[in-house]
């Protein structure tokens, strides 16, 4: 599913114009990458919950080099998903 | 120092930007999420435009241990969503930390890692080993020197460089100290390829959206503002860590001097704003930093509003950020009209930022500062 797609099932479902959805997806995105850049991690209830932190600088072989390499610090994003979400694709064991 | 962000909150924080109810922006939300399931559902895989992609992933069986009992137990195998971030999501994330670059470690090359520079170190094997110096920190007076001096032969840049090297792990002390005079053409080249590559790689960065430009490249006065500025400050207090801009400055005006080989619009293009990159030491603060580069504590807040990602909340600087500088019209000591409007501007946000994360005093101070700056900026 592609972006349009997606803005056009989602405009039908919230009963708004195309070009509505279209810049209520982008300004939530751009919420979403605010907070992730801020440090402020975020949770979508049943899916999961996104989160930024610093990964420390670590070594590492560069086969091309074939020497070892020091990466640097790097600030990433991290998912983990919901048991709602784990369930959903999961047969619940009972 | 990760904070959560309720949803609910995230919910009104979305309502409010676009002016639509609370339950419309929920309803938004997660439909979007909705829609991402019902891809994984079909397809196994969701994206999300300019944020990242889902894919479903399986996870085989492995035995694990109940934490409590202490017990062996099977974990089956079972499917897991896993998120990728794509490269705009990351890059602004990453923002703070974009000034740093990997280093090699191995015995036979230098810290330098940029491909390019790495391919044109298997070109010409014992000279350019001074590259990876030039991306490495200098003490400030050596800046000073270079960008005062822009026109001087490019062996003395080179001695310069050596000099330098003397002081670095003992594998650069490359023989061609003694070689420097008779062989200068070799130099002409190689600090041709050196410029080359370092004006083609700030070329690259600054035409990547996602990237911050930190780069002054190809215009020689911020560097020598820069220079001067650093001047100013007692040499005690000079660890001055300004990466890569005085050597690319420099860098292209030797190019200039020499051969002009390289396509003019490359040398000639402006710097969109004039920035300079800086790591920040630990426990420093943004108002050390300020002294160390403008000379003047109290500018702090046009460094406070070049790096408005890096965080909410003033007093709170990660260690080791690479933070932009802005460059100055005036000089600390005497600012024009236009440094006390952006400097009036840059104290508006600071005390916005402060009255957001709850310090209300500093607010208000920070808003008086900014009226005043506001007054200087117009008589």
């Amino acid at each position: 599913m592609n972006k349009s797609e997606t803005i056009k099932a989602l405009s039908e479902r919230l009963e708004l114009t195309q070009t509505q959805t279209e810049e209520l997806y982008n300004s939530l995105v751009s919420i979403f990458t605010e907070h992730l850049s801020n440090n402020n991690g975020f949770s979508i209830p049943d899916f999961g919950s996104f989160s930024s932190e610093i990964r420390e600088e670590y070594k590492s072989y560069n086969p091309h080099y074939k020497q070892m390499m020091l990466l640097p610090k790097k600030k990433v994003v991290r998912f983990s998903q919901s048991s709602a979400l784990k369930d959903e694709f999961n047969e619940v064991e009972l | 120092m990760s904070k959560k962000v309720t949803f609910s909150e995230l919910i009104k924080a979305f309502a409010e930007s676009n002016g639509i109810t609370q339950q419309k922006a929920e309803e938004m939300i997660r439909g979007v999420f909705d829609l991402v399931i019902d891809d994984l559902e079909k397809n196994g895989k969701a994206s999300i435009t300019s944020f990242g992609s889902f894919e479903l992933k399986d996870v085989a069986e492995r035995t694990g241990i109940n934490p409590q009992t202490k017990e062996e137990i099977v974990i089956p195998a079972h499917k897991k969503v896993s998120f990728k971030p794509f490269k705009a999501l990351e890059q602004t994330v990453n923002a703070p930390f974009a000034g740093l670059e990997p280093t090699l470690l191995g015995e036979k090359s230098g810290t330098e890692t940029e491909e390019t520079t790495a391919k044109a170190e298997k070109e010409q094997e014992p000279e350019v080993f001074e590259d990876p110096f030039e991306e490495v920190i200098k003490p400030a007076d050596e800046q000073a020197d270079e960008a005062e001096t822009p026109d001087s032969v490019e062996e003395e840049a080179e001695e310069e460089q050596e000099e330098s090297e003397v002081e670095a792990p003992p594998v650069f002390k490359a023989p061609e100290k003694e070689k420097g005079n008779e062989v200068s053409w070799v130099f002409i080249v190689l600090v041709l390829l050196i410029a080359g590559t370092g004006i083609w790689f700030f070329f690259l960065r600054d035409s990547d959206p996602g990237n911050m430009d930190n780069v002054v490249a190809g215009n020689q006065t911020p560097a020598q503002q820069q220079a001067e500025q650093v001047e100013k400050v007692p040499p005690a207090e000079t660890p001055v860590k300004e990466e890569k801009t005085s050597e690319a400055s420099a860098a292209s005006s030797e190019t200039k001097n020499n051969v002009s080989a390289e396509p003019a619009v490359q040398k000639e293009k402006p710097a969109p704003k004039e920035m300079t990159a800086y790591i920040i030491e630990k426990d420093e603060w943004m108002w050390d930093i300020s002294r160390e580069v403008y000379g003047a504590p109290y500018l702090w807040p046009l460094i406070f509003e070049a790096n408005k990602t890096v965080n909410d909340d003033p007093n709170l600087v990660e260690p080791a950020n690479t933070l932009m500088i802005p460059s100055l019209e005036g000089s600390s000591a005497n600012l024009t009209k236009e440094d006390y409007a952006k400097l009036a501007k840059a104290t508006k946000l600071v005390s916005e930022a402060y009255a957001k994360s709850g310090n209300s005093e500093r607010a208000k101070e920070y808003s008086r500062f900014a009226a005043k700056y506001e007054r200087h900026s117009k008589n």
